[in-house]
């Protein structure tokens, strides 16, 4: 009984000092790694859009595997226009991916396509596993549509999903913003 | 296959068990270490999850240590002795209660302050909806079962066999806790957590299904032991021969027993640990019981011709572990059993104290006095109880002393009921025997 004791004492004091040994500033445990948003050109008449890898991450994004082909090929050429014309959302057409971000369980980068003017479709990956990849990706269903009409960074959150909307968000707004440069 | 060469199971090989213990489960936890962050930690929801984490790996290393002490692999007997592992298993199977039930709770509310949701909800949405979560849930349920008929007010009302057959559902924790591990252990789900988990679990079932399935077939597939005789020694003790083929083979030594199962009727789904009471031959196998039970008293009506399986030989009861040149032999009651075996394997000189309740319990008579002749040994006999004048005389420092003027110069065998045991190795103590040459049987009369 008292060894049993013992043990269980030992083991809520290891416990304690891992999780203090690893303690941190109360943030929301985002960073980005990728630094600022990365345009990827789009090329020409490519019926495909996979995002370029992204530089420099630890962790090795998954780009899922394409996007609509619809999406891209009627993307218009946006780059190829000497003066292009003003787009109506304010967005220049073409292929957007956002930074990794990483965020408690892996890492997080969105990817847009951009056509007339408008987010045209929007993907995401995760690198992460076991529970975090169904929970992500349960959330990246979930954020679709919500961005689709939303037309910006500017969506409601997933509940049960906080970092990966966390980290969703910023690839997100990242990516967004290089469409507008 | 069961190398018999000398080895010890002193406080040195001890260490090194458990030395390897630790190591193994540092390396489980330094999963968790490896592939958390530093500085991620931020909020009580953060933590809570960790512990949950933390606790989870340590509490699935030890279910598979469990397992593992439990496997009758022979080289684990030989390295710490079968006393050794079952007091392991016993004080380790309270820690693993608490180690899963701090997991399941940690990781609960860690989950309900993340997503912010009441902990029931989060809670059942947890044990419904995630992968693999209904059979780790069935797999608690197991687990507590189990705590509930081993708790000593509980147990105590129950049989040994039917206790025994219900511990054994403890398989189906592994079995049933196997996969959530890793569709949600965040450490276990891919690279090197993943193939280290299934390593351990891999290690464990080989060692489970060698000790439990393959050794004890091949040994009676080879043997097809069967009861030569059932012979009374005395009023309730009774001895079995046991024949079978190329005995040698079987490399059983004087001190060590097998868990026998004998297939008659109604004695067939019981196996029981017994010693060889005589030093193996190639004619036979002997033991020798005290019918205590309906158990033992059914082993009495055997007819010779009946088919035995055994399991064994285990236990490091031996002559070979002594590490002195003399012995000295003490037997109480039914205790005589190993130590009258022994007696044929130990050098001349050897001193035997058998303390027996009265002259008719007094078993092996004549073949101790005829050992004691052909082996030059020495044969005391003390008749009383232990609290007689007598017998307290002669286990007393002075007692012994006065007897055996050099008796920190020998190995001491012990085999009897635990008063007994427990008096005399307080007095070898206090004679300075070292613990190392202090041999006790591993059962718990």
């Amino acid at each position: 009984m008292r060894r049993g004791l013992t043990a269980a004492a030992a083991t809520i004091a290891g416990t304690g000092l891992l999780i203090v040994a690893k303690l941190g500033p109360a943030q929301d445990g985002l960073a980005a790694t990728g630094g600022t948003a990365t345009e990827v050109p789009a090329i020409e008449g490519s019926a495909t859009a996979a995002p370029a890898t992204a530089p420099s991450t630890g962790a090795s994004p998954v780009p899922r595997p394409s996007l609509r082909p619809t999406a891209s090929a009627s993307a218009k050429p946006a780059k190829s226009a000497k003066a292009p014309p003003p787009p109506a959302g304010g967005l220049h057409d073409g292929t957007y991916a956002g930074p990794p971000v990483s965020e408690r369980y892996g890492s997080i980068k969105v990817t847009i396509v951009v056509s007339g003017g408008r987010i045209d479709d929007v993907a995401a990956s995760c690198s992460c596993s076991g529970r975090s990849r169904s929970i992500s990706d349960d959330a990246f269903a979930t954020l679709e549509p919500r961005v689709l009409s939303a037309q910006s960074a500017d969506v409601d959150s997933v509940s049960g999903a906080t970092y990966t909307y966390e980290a969703y968000k910023r690839s997100l707004a990242a990516a967004i913003s290089s469409a507008k440069a | 296959m069961r190398s018999l060469a000398p080895s010890r199971t002193g406080r040195g090989s001890r260490a090194v068990f458990a030395l390897v213990f630790w190591a193994l489960l540092g390396l489980s936890l330094a999963l968790w270490w490896f592939g958390t962050p530093a500085r991620s930690i931020g909020t009580a929801g953060d933590a809570l999850l960790a512990a949950g984490q933390i606790t989870g790996l340590a509490g699935g290393f030890v279910l598979l240590f469990q397992v593992l002490l439990m496997s009758r692999v022979s080289w684990l007997e030989r390295w710490i002795g079968a006393h050794s592992v079952l007091v392991w298993h016993r004080e380790l199977g309270g820690y693993l209660f608490f180690a899963v039930l701090t997991h399941i709770a940690t990781t609960i509310v860690a989950y309900s302050q993340l997503s912010q949701r009441p902990l029931l909800t989060q809670g059942w949405e947890m044990v419904t909806g995630w992968e693999d979560m209904l059979s780790a849930t069935a797999a608690t349920a197991v687990l507590v079962g189990i705590v509930v008929i081993s708790v000593r007010g509980v147990r105590r009302t129950m049989s040994y066999e039917t206790w025994y057959y219900l511990h054994l559902s403890a398989y189906l924790v592994v079995v049933l806790a196997y996969a959530h591990q890793f569709s949600s252990g965040q450490q276990l789900g891919a690279g090197f957590g993943r193939w280290y988990w299934i390593g351990l679990h891999a290690f464990v079932l080989g060692n489970l299904i060698w000790g439990r399935l393959i050794g004890p077939l091949v040994l009676n597939v080879r043997h097809r032991l069967r009861i030569l005789d059932v012979v009374e020694e005395a009023p309730g003790m009774v001895s079995l021969y046991i024949s079978g083929r190329r005995l040698p083979d079987l490399k059983a030594r004087a001190g060590q027993y097998f868990r026998w199962r004998f297939l008659s009727r109604g004695a067939w789904w019981q196996a029981h640990p017994f010693s060889l009471s005589a030093a193996p031959n190639h004619e036979w196998l002997r033991l020798t019981i005290k019918v205590v039970g309906d158990h033992t008293a059914a082993l009495q009506r055997l007819r010779p011709g009946t088919r035995v399986v055994a399991e064994g030989p285990s236990g490091v009861f031996t002559a070979d572990r002594s590490v002195k040149r003399s012995a000295l032999l003490i037997a109480g009651g039914s205790g005589i059993a190993p130590i009258r075996a022994l007696l044929e394997d130990l050098p001349s000189g050897t001193i035997l104290i058998y303390r027996a309740t009265t002259p008719a319990d007094i078993v092996f008579r004549r073949e101790l006095d005829w050992l004691a002749h052909e082996r030059r040994a020495y044969v005391w006999y003390v008749i009383g109880r232990r609290d007689d004048p007598g017998p307290r005389q002669l286990f007393s420092p002075h007692g012994m002393h006065k007897l055996i003027p050099d008796v920190a110069e020998r190995d001491v065998f012990l085999c009897g009921p635990p008063g007994l045991v427990a008096e005399s190795v307080r007095t070898l103590r206090r004679l300075r025997v070292r613990r190392r040459q202090i041999h006790v049987d591993p059962f718990e009369f």
